[in-house]
């Protein structure tokens, strides 16, 4: 049996991503989301857990994400479902910057 | 002990007992409910659940499963027929009582029917419950010719959901454009070149005479065509579920009139959701047709059932998804002095904002423009001026 380790993938470069600002970026099929909430870094999947629509076309406000489809909220610290239609948290990935590097832990 | 009963279990019913469970953790609450089943999601009835992506488990209220735990007893199949204001109680059509020290009417509104003198002796489909949405899934099979009878938001949903499962479609509506009671015309053409580039047949002005059973289909005539379809699906509106209020004295019009508290004349009873008519914001009352509304009026109800004292007054809000189409409705287009359009009305992603006659931004129609759906909800609660929407037309001061 294959132990899965994660791996760290590198997804940008500090400053790609600036306070207040969301990015998309795909690393194979994970498709996530890079969130600068006052100079601190997220990450979470770009996936809404209500409908298929990618959070990063929706709305930031402070630390929460609205979808842009039907509105669900969530905050990006936690992936934590903040309000209808969305009932279910979205997934969140550790995040880190190496040598200017962000970088972002997936199951591999 | 505090007794509360909801009378309806859908989206304002059940986020009210949530509700009530945390702001009144000992009471007695009880939630009753027509329907069998646990309260469910309806937006879904016309899309996923009708397309097939989605089934009956996977549409049940977050929070439902867990009723019991919460402290709120839920009573399905339990029809309430009457309200005994000075008892303060209400009686279930078996016989059952329930008293109350508040009570919370959300009862919903049921589809309007065609009349019997159009409708003939033809089966017509009505979509509101999870058995309607079952029941007409069935009857959608691949190469049969369905006839929908109403062009605004249901009609045009099942019209896509049919054609993903391969019928032929033919959308009749009576009026000269389709969602002519909720959208500015620019929004009309824009849906009804969506649904013709996915092959939906759209007859406008086409108004359905009589219709009849002719063997296993139906035969619809109208002043200059006539039809013969295998299924026929009606989404022509719905009417507020008001009469048990109506009866019990309280005022109704055009749905159970509440003031901004949820607030019926009778101190003891609250009303939350579709069924309600409540003031709005600009002046003059509503009774809105919104998923987004319904819940969190039933929410502010609870809490003020509690003794809470919070206004409803949500910026409307709403959504329809029809095939690969969003579009979201915020606000109050229709109170608007004018509209501007951002972006190309003929593509695939535009937005209107309607605006006061101060240039205030009063709603907007976002078509598969999420973010601005989003913007123009915190435009519309702040009362921002257009220029929000359009930046680079603001005037900076020298």
């Amino acid at each position: 049996m294959t132990e899965t380790v994660d791996q760290w993938h590198a997804v940008g470069m500090e400053g790609d991503v600036q306070p207040g600002e969301m990015a998309a970026h795909d690393v194979g099929t994970h498709q996530l989301a890079l969130y600068n909430i006052e100079g601190e870094l997220f990450c979470t999947d770009n996936i809404c857990s209500h409908a298929y629509a990618l959070l990063t076309d929706g709305w930031l406000d402070g630390e929460v994400v609205e979808c842009p489809l039907h509105g669900a909220q969530f905050d990006v610290r936690t992936g934590k479902a903040m309000c209808e239609p969305a009932t279910c948290d979205v997934k969140t990935y550790p995040i880190r910057i190496v040598d200017g590097r962000i970088e972002v832990s997936l199951p591999a | 002990m505090q007794r509360y009963v909801i009378i309806g279990g859908g989206l304002a019913g059940h986020r009210a007992a949530l509700e009530l469970a945390k702001c009144a953790p000992g009471a007695a609450i009880h939630l009753l409910e027509d329907e069998d089943g646990l309260p469910y999601d309806r937006p879904p009835l016309s899309k996923e659940i009708l397309n097939g992506t989605k089934e009956a488990g996977g549409i049940v209220l977050n929070g439902a499963a867990g009723y019991e735990k919460s402290g709120i007893t839920y009573c399905p199949k339990t029809k309430i027929i009457r309200i005994d204001r000075v008892g303060r109680r209400v009686e279930a059509e078996d016989g059952r009582i329930f008293a109350y020290d508040a009570l919370l009417l959300a009862t919903g509104s049921r589809p309007r029917r065609l009349p019997a003198r159009i409708a003939g002796d033809a089966e017509i489909h009505y979509l509101r419950t999870l058995e309607d949405s079952l029941r007409l899934r069935d009857r959608l099979v691949a190469g049969r010719q369905v006839a929908v009878i109403g062009g605004g938001f249901i009609g045009l949903e099942v019209a896509a959901a049919a054609i993903a499962r391969g019928c032929r479609v033919t959308v009749l509506e009576a009026l000269p454009r389709l969602l002519a009671r909720a959208m500015p015309e620019e929004v009309s053409i824009w849906v009804q070149g969506l649904h013709e580039r996915e092959g939906v047949d759209i007859r406008l002005s086409a108004g359905v005479d009589t219709m009849r059973r002719e063997g296993d289909r139906t035969r619809l005539n109208g002043a200059e065509w006539t039809l013969l379809a295998d299924v026929v699906i009606a989404g022509i509106g719905v009417v507020p579920n008001a009469e048990l209020a109506a009866e019990a004295g309280l005022d109704v019009a055009d749905g159970i009139v509440v003031d901004a508290f949820c607030g019926t004349a009778d101190p003891a009873i609250f009303a939350a959701g579709e069924v309600t008519s409540h003031p709005v914001a600009g002046g003059g009352r509503l009774r809105i047709e919104s998923w987004k509304s319904s819940g969190e009026q039933g929410a502010i109800a609870a809490r003020n059932m509690c003794g809470g004292a919070e206004t409803f007054d949500e910026v409307p809000w709403l959504w329809s998804d029809q095939f690969d189409a969003n579009i979201q409705m915020i606000g109050l287009p229709d109170h608007a002095a004018r509209h501007e359009i951002l972006g190309d009305p003929a593509s695939k992603a535009w937005t209107m904002v309607s605006v006061d006659g101060n240039e205030r931004i009063v709603g907007g129609i976002a078509i598969n423009r999420g973010r601005d759906a989003s913007m123009l909800k915190r435009a519309v609660r702040n009362g921002a001026p257009l220029t929000f929407m359009r930046p680079e037309s603001a005037v900076f001061a020298p």
